[in-house]
């Protein structure tokens, strides 16, 4: 039985096609990447594995069960999401933003484990200056290190991050992609979407190109990102960049 | 500000407060005589028993009623700037009000011209639910939408209504006017029978309450199930709206600023908001109604106008202090 | 001579017309054709008799060959009649009816409209005043003057409409040449003052509120209130709009522009009831019966004045809404009416004319006697209020009712409302009741909703 398969899925929006005929098999501590121009649906179809949107057709399955069967709570001991942008609305300490990670394991009130399971990750980290500062007030790269912290507080196989390090500067990239790489190494699960192929082809075993919703190909890393493949999936000419590398650093 | 002083001289200020309006009116009470009528209900002053403390109680739990209801809305709407009649609660309210005064109704039975505004609050809900459902998501525009299309509908019936109608104008505008001046015992038994279960509810969802702060995507993905969470925010927020306006008429402003108070100094953690919001809104409007009945004693100043008053210098407050996003 | 013959069926016929005709030259139904009035002096007096009432001249009357003469100006207090001075030619001008009158001094002639007439006296000036012949003046307004020979007395008696300028509460000048035939009342309380002025061939058109007397629920609609219809009032074509405080102004407003006369009162108490009801009277012709209507509510008030005097006075609490508590304060015209049939009205210390009082402070005041001025409330309710137990007036079951529109509407039964409300304070004291009139209804009917309420 497949860890996780995506099988079928079909999604439109407002009478536009977004996703077609979608079908992914993925693998238990596998790290995938879906890879594609933009608007060709990645973050849709990264909402779509989360539950936070529902397929017009198709289903998910998790260790052979139906992902929508899953209650809310069950999904998210199972998956976690790095979003693309983190909006806050209210003012929060970045402590009960960390916090906000237990919230599938809490009934009700949070309890002293709960605090103590965040500081732990805190410790490990070495944010502890940061944890009562006002949320609102970090920077871009803060704020998405310490959402993926949070992953870890959630306690969750799959990790799903809509491109993590788009507005980050280097020292952030850096880290963050370091932290990635001993989830990794934990065993866990990625599902990503990158734009940089140097982040693909640090943390990714396999990539997905999709192109205008359907899936062009999928193969692993070393392999399937050829010129050819990227002239095809982007409509631009990069056969003639001689060291098309070179480019992505 | 110190959060623990905060709280103490909150804690502070409403006894003492309360003191205050327990011992001013018509008829004056020391102290002592307040907290020996405390020890012993039953022993103490006809007045005090009947009239005077279940208005001073009342008072406080509406403050502390619409600073929920206005802390839910806050949470619900996702925006600070929301408050419990946002979506047309008050034009429901009153528009059933008025109807009722049209009919001929308002005093069929005790209360009914106020629970008529109950009646109008929990219908005008239920219909915007109605509507965001049939449009598909429950999302804040969409009941932000609702809300005005409804609010629009309600006030013109209500003004056809009204001018249709023999003194329906006057009676409507004095219901609104009407604060905490007819209350008595009777009233106050349906506000603590819906204000605790609600008040209960809301604090077991404090955690749901804060995830879903993130905003709705981050709120799904640690596990909030927001269909749900929003029709049950949508329904606590119309009980303690509607039971307040049921007690005391339309009370502006209160819901809107204790929670942004709170907010900007306990940050996210509902429990803590739901449990001071009790605290901040019942002794602004337990101070508000002291007011309203002491400036020109013995004529009452309804206490939707004192919340007017220290809504202002707080909308200024809000427009001058330095925003946070 | 050919003999009339007339056939048997036809006879009755004849009869009947004979008897018609003889019922038309005796019985004069009044028509409004003016003031009725009748003058009585006798010479060498001071005083004289107008209208059934003695009253004397500021001025002594002389007599100038034979004939007397009175100071203009007193001439003028008796019959009503404008005056105005002409400096530059020295001459008096005032209107009978819509005719200008134009006397000059040391002139035999006068002008009447455009017809020269002549006078027998020519007016003169002594010691300030100007003096005009009784005869000349009685000649002048078309009235019959008769001269008794024995008693050495004047009569003079007709009918005559004196041309008033009135003046409203919203600055409106209007001057009647005659009495307004098509009357548009705009509140019920002006509608109660017209038809009790007896004008209720003149109303053709009333507000929808408007129900009282009975003729008045027949009469065509305007419209509401608060919101009369402008087109149905221009369609009606009246020649006088009687308005309140209460019309919206932008419709008054417009009347006046569509040339319609418009007079709008705010009477704030019985004086000046009083005085709209005399002006209405003077304006449409029926002064006798608006001075009657006046002398008998002032009567009547000071009757019951009297009386209440006599007896203890009481704590009232007039309670003019629950939702919250509304009274009455000291400004208002309820209070005097209240103070005046033996009340005290204990919401006379709060400030505003409509205070809202708290449930406190009606408790701590305890008043003796509760009354209800709005519909729809249930005594039985009251009684059992929490926490108003130990006032007297719940005690002693002393809480009533009154029709709100005897209290509420300033016209002519605002005094049998000052009656309800003496009877009502002092109810106990049976010998003291006055009659309790019986069109003052204690049913309501509202909406789709039916109650009585009594007490």
């Amino acid at each position: 039985m497949d860890y996780l398969e995506i099988k079928d899925i079909y999604f439109s929006y407002q009478s536009r096609e977004v996703l077609k005929n979608i079908n992914i098999s993925i693998n238990k501590g596998e790290s995938i990447t879906i890879f594609g121009p933009n608007g060709s649906g990645k973050t849709t179809l990264l909402k779509i594995i989360l539950g936070i949107l529902k397929p017009d057709e198709g289903k998910i399955f998790f260790k052979g069960k139906d992902i929508l069967k899953f209650s809310e709570r069950e999904r998210a001991k199972i998956f976690s999401y790095v979003p693309q942008k983190v909006y806050t609305f209210f003012p929060m300490s970045t402590f009960d933003y960390l916090i906000l990670g237990r919230t599938p394991y809490i009934n009700g009130f949070i309890k002293k484990e709960d605090k103590e399971i965040v500081l732990n990750w805190i410790e490990k980290f070495n944010l502890d200056y940061i944890k009562d500062l006002n949320f609102q007030f970090l920077s871009e790269g803060e704020k998405q290190l310490i959402t993926l912290i949070r992953t870890f507080i959630q306690g969750s196989e799959v990790i799903i991050l809509d491109e993590p390090l788009t507005h980050l500067d280097l020292k952030y990239r850096f880290k963050i992609l370091n932290i990635l790489k001993k989830i990794k190494e934990m065993g866990k699960t990625i599902i990503s979407v990158f734009h940089d192929l140097e982040s693909i082809k640090n943390i990714s075993d396999r990539v997905v190109l999709i192109k205008n919703g359907k899936i062009l190909e999928i193969g692993e890393v070393d392999k399937i990102l050829t010129k050819e493949n990227l002239t095809i999936l982007f409509d631009e000419d990069f056969i003639k960049f001689t060291k098309a590398e070179s480019l992505f650093l | 500000m110190n959060k623990k002083i905060f709280v103490l001289i909150l804690i502070f200020l409403t006894i003492i407060i309360f003191l205050l309006s327990m011992s001013f009116g018509s008829k004056s009470y020391s102290f002592l005589e307040i907290i020996k009528f405390l020890l012993n209900p039953k022993e103490g002053d006809e007045l005090l028993l009947k009239i005077r403390f279940p208005r001073v109680l009342s008072s406080f739990l509406v403050g502390a009623s619409l600073s929920i209801a206005g802390l839910l809305s806050q949470t619900l709407f996702l925006n600070p700037l929301a408050d419990p009649f946002l979506f047309g609660i008050s034009s429901g309210a009153n528009f059933f009000v008025t109807l009722s005064l049209f009919l001929g109704l308002d005093m069929i039975f005790k209360f009914s011209l106020s629970f008529f505004s109950f009646l109008g609050a929990l219908f005008t809900t239920f219909i915007i639910l109605l509507i965001s459902r049939m449009k598909g998501k429950i999302t804040p525009l969409n009941l932000l939408l609702a809300g005005i299309a409804l609010s629009y509908l309600f006030s013109s019936i209500s003004s056809f209504l009204t001018i249709w109608g023999r003194d329906v104008l006057n009676k409507s505008v004095f219901w609104t006017l009407t604060g905490f001046s007819t209350v008595n015992i009777d009233k106050i038994y349906i506000l603590i029978l819906i204000l605790i279960p609600a008040t209960i509810f809301s604090i077991l969802l404090n955690v749901q309450l804060d995830a879903y702060s993130l905003g709705e995507d981050e709120a799904v993905s640690v596990g909030v199930n927001i269909k749900f969470l929003k029709s049950i925010l949508l329904f606590l927020i119309a009980l303690l709206t509607g039971v307040s306006v049921y007690v005391s008429g339309i009370i502006g402003f209160i819901g809107l600023m204790v929670p942004n108070i709170l907010r900007s100094l306990f940050g996210l953690n509902h429990l803590k908001l739901i449990s001071l919001s009790i605290l901040l809104g019942g002794l602004l409007l337990m101070s508000s109604d002291l007011i309203g009945r002491f400036i020109l004693f013995p004529t009452e100043i309804p206490v939707s106008i004192i919340t007017s008053f220290l809504g202002a210098p707080f909308f200024f407050y809000l427009l001058f202090k330095k925003r946070s996003y | 001579m050919k003999k009339l013959l007339i056939s048997s069926s036809k006879k009755p016929l004849i009869l009947l017309f004979i008897l018609l005709l003889s019922f038309t030259i005796f019985i004069n139904p009044k028509t409004s054709n003016g003031w009725g009035v009748n003058f009585v002096y006798n010479l060498g007096e001071k005083g004289y008799v107008f209208n059934g009432v003695k009253n004397s001249f500021s001025n002594e009357p002389i007599v100038l060959n034979g004939r007397l003469t009175i100071p203009l100006r007193d001439l003028a207090r008796v019959f009503e009649i404008e005056i105005s001075w002409n400096e530059n030619e020295k001459s008096v001008e005032f209107f009978v009816g819509k005719e200008k009158v134009k006397l000059f001094i040391g002139k035999d002639f006068y002008y009447y409209g455009n017809e020269k007439k002549s006078l027998l006296i020519k007016p003169f000036i002594y010691k300030n005043l100007t003096y005009l012949g009784l005869r000349d003046f009685s000649d002048i307004l078309n009235l019959k003057l008769e001269w008794n020979n024995i008693k050495k007395s004047i009569y003079i008696s007709g009918n005559f409409y004196p041309v008033v300028k009135i003046k409203d509460d919203l600055g409106n000048e209007i001057t009647f040449y005659e009495p307004p035939k098509r009357i548009v009342s705009l509140a019920p309380s002006n509608t109660e003052i017209l038809f009790a002025l007896g004008l209720n061939k003149e109303i053709i058109g009333v507000t929808e509120f408007c129900d009282y007397p009975d003729d008045a629920k027949n009469k065509e609609k305007i419209g509401g209130f608060s919101n009369p219809n402008l087109e149905k009032i221009y369609s009606l074509k009246p020649d006088f709009v009687f308005g309140v405080r209460g019309n919206p102004k932008e419709t008054l407003i417009n009347l006046t522009k569509l040339k319609i006369d418009v007079l709008a009162y705010d009477p704030k108490n019985l004086d000046d009831l009083f005085n709209l009801i005399i002006t209405v009277g003077k304006i449409t012709d029926k002064r006798e019966e608006a001075y009657n209507l006046v002398s008998k509510m002032k009567e009547k008030r000071d009757s019951i004045v009297e009386k209440a005097e006599k007896l203890k006075k009481k704590k009232v609490y007039l309670e003019i809404w629950n939702n919250p508590y509304m009274s009455v304060g000291e400004n208002t015209y309820l209070n005097k009416l209240i103070e005046d049939a033996g009340g005290i009205n204990i919401a006379k210390k709060a400030k505003g004319d409509w205070p809202i009082l708290s449930q406190e402070f009606i408790i701590t005041e305890n008043p003796e006697v509760i009354i209800i001025a709005y519909m729809g409330q249930n005594i039985e309710e009251v009684l059992k209020r929490p926490g108003w137990e130990n006032i007297d007036a719940v005690k002693n079951k002393r809480i009533y009712y009154i029709n709100p529109d005897l209290i509420y509407r300033l016209g002519p039964r605002i005094i049998d409302g000052m009656e309800e409300l003496f009877n009502l304070i002092h109810k106990e004291n049976l010998k003291e009741i006055l009659k309790v009139k019986k069109n003052s209804s204690l049913f309501y009917k509202k909406g789709f909703v039916s109650f009585s309420y009594y007490e």
